[in-house]
């Protein structure tokens, strides 16, 4: 197993996977290098599978030291400031006041309802995401379906609490 | 005739179904409209969610060169070499001083007494005096030292900690010589002294109340030399923080004072019936939380109950409180025991009782009781937590 391949083909997915989790570019960086790390002091014999399950546990543990939603909301705003200028400033606007409500919708969700929805994301099967999750494989369809109403439901009510605000 | 579930449904539009699964689903589509109505609702729901995840792409990641990678890991084998390489020295030169103060107090103490003043059947137990109950106080602290190695045991270790281990054990059995009269009289007296303490506070917290004090009024065994004074350290420190608290005897309040005081907690952005950070708080306003009596261990001693939010806890529910109880066994092994109400029917189907085993081994065992859902966490195996689940009432 050569493990500079899989940093090679996996890095990138376990960044967007973890900044997707945290809210945290800087911080998505540094906690896919530490798991790398310990891949390299543990030799897992399945390593993208193990890849992922010590980054979930990782990100799982920073959620539990900081106050991870409201860093999410003002994080998200300074990351989106920091992209590339958008045509347009109401554009640009309106992609920032996405991208928060996305970040505020994925934090309603149950925790393993999140990472199995970010795991399909990153093109894991359904027994991947149950090996790492340690969930039943039968489980997966329901855990999913779960995920995605739950999310596309409070993406459409923070849609609609803004713009109610904004009318009144 | 039985419609397709959700859960079906999804795994279908995954690809995730077997060829007999497949073929029976199609089946029932071709004559159900409904379902194949459910069907392309799951589709949109499912593309939306993709559509809103690929909102959160990040910057460029650019990956630091795998040579980096490598020189972390090594600085990282290095330096836990060179601690393993340092510790013995600091653990000979804790045990020597800790010799010293041992050896000094009793010295202390034989030269100040005098036959008249030894203890008698009648007389009120003495005071212990400072350097004595330090001798004893780090006797325990050792032991206690010893047993948070035990547990670190279950978690990996190298071969430096094996060797602090053996000095540690060295230190013990040295100790354990037989001890002068009045010295073995003194620790048993600090002993009953400490039971009595528990004993009042448990009177007026009916949880307490119910914590063994058997544990508590067990003489200590014989004051050990030293414990490294750095592992010490940790261990009280560790304590303290976990009982601090739950330290503050407090009658029980008023249910419209419980309520005011939830009101009064501070709530998150996406959670209204939740504290935005597990709080500390008494068992009768954990209760109220979680709308229904407590579940407990009360085998083993309670150190702290907390509430927070769902979101915080792999597999509960978000909008929920989530109740957290820390307690410590014999061994001074940390078990947190969870509890939440099951939002819906949806939540409470499928993987229960489930198991989940950690990278760093740690494990936890969940599962279903009356409309909650429970789940034990703590560095033990897979059997010794399930029998644990059997003991919660």
């Amino acid at each position: 197993m050569d493990l500079s391949q899989i940093y090679r083909e996996h890095y990138r997915s376990l960044v967007r996977f973890l900044y997707r989790r945290t809210g945290d570019q800087a911080r998505a960086e540094d906690l896919a290098q530490e798991a790398f790390v310990r891949a390299l002091e543990h030799q897992p014999s399945r390593p993208r599978a193990w890849l992922f399950t010590v980054a979930a546990n990782l990100a799982r543990d920073e959620g539990r030291r900081t106050a991870v939603r409201r860093r999410h909301l003002s994080l998200v705003k300074a990351e989106a400031e920091a992209r590339p200028p958008e045509p347009g400033p109401e554009v640009a606007l309106e992609r920032r006041e996405k991208i928060r409500r996305v970040q505020g919708a994925l934090a309603r969700l149950a925790e393993r309802d999140r990472e199995a929805l970010l795991l399909w994301e990153e093109g894991f099967s359904y027994d991947e995401i149950a090996e790492v999750l340690g969930l039943s494989r039968g489980s997966m369809g329901t855990t999913l379906s779960r995920a995605r109403t739950r999310l596309a439901a409070a993406y459409a009510e923070l849609e609609r609490d803004e713009d109610d605000v904004a009318r009144n | 005739m039985s419609h397709v579930t959700d859960g079906a449904l999804h795994a279908y539009l995954d690809g995730a179904c077997d060829e007999r699964e497949r073929r029976e689903i199609e089946a029932h589509l071709e004559a159900c409209g409904s379902c194949r109505a459910r069907r392309d609702e799951a589709a949109a729901v499912s593309q939306r969610a993709s559509d809103l995840l690929s909102e959160l792409e990040p910057l460029s990641p650019e990956a630091p060169a795998w040579r980096e990678i490598e020189a972390r890991a090594a600085a990282r084998r290095g330096s836990t070499a060179r601690r393993s390489r340092l510790r013995p020295l600091a653990w000979a030169a804790s045990i020597v001083i800790a010799f010293g103060l041992g050896w000094m107090s009793q010295s202390l103490m034989f030269m100040a007494r005098s036959p008249a003043d030894m203890p008698s059947a009648s007389a009120p137990a003495p005071r212990i005096p400072a350097p004595e109950r330090d001798a004893v106080q780090a006797g325990r602290t050792a032991e206690q030292g010893i047993e948070e190695e035990a547990y670190t045991d279950r978690v990996g270790r190298s071969v430096g900690d094996q060797r602090l281990d053996d000095l540690a054990r060295e230190a013990v059995a040295d100790a354990a010589r037989p001890r002068p009269a009045a010295l073995q009289k003194a620790a048993e007296t600090e002993t009953e002294e400490r039971a009595s303490g528990v004993a009042e506070g448990a009177a007026t917290d009916p949880e307490r109340r119910d914590a063994p004090r058997q544990r508590a009024a067990e003489p200590r065994p014989e004051a050990a030399a030293a414990p490294p004074a750095e592992k010490t350290e940790i261990v009280q420190n560790r304590r303290r923080d976990l009982a601090a608290p739950f330290a503050r005897e407090a009658a029980e309040e008023p249910s419209d004072v419980l309520a005011a005081r939830r009101a009064a907690l501070p709530v998150t952005v996406t959670e209204e019936v939740s504290p935005a950070e597990f709080l500390p708080v008494q068992p009768a306003e954990a209760a109220v939380w979680l709308g229904a009596p407590l579940v407990t261990l009360p085998e083993l001693d309670l150190q702290r109950v907390e509430v927070g939010p769902g979101t915080r806890v792999d597999g509960a529910t978000a909008g929920l409180p989530l109740v957290r109880m820390t307690y410590l066994d014999a061994a001074g092994h940390e078990i947190v025991l969870l509890q939440q109400r099951i939002g819906s029917e949806a939540e409470g189907e499928g993987d229960l009782p489930a198991f989940r085993i950690d990278p760093d081994g740690a494990t936890s065992y969940r599962w279903r009781r009356d409309g909650y859902w429970l789940a034990l966490q703590a560095a033990l195996s897979s059997d010794s937590l399930r029998s644990l689940a059997d003991r919660v009432h």
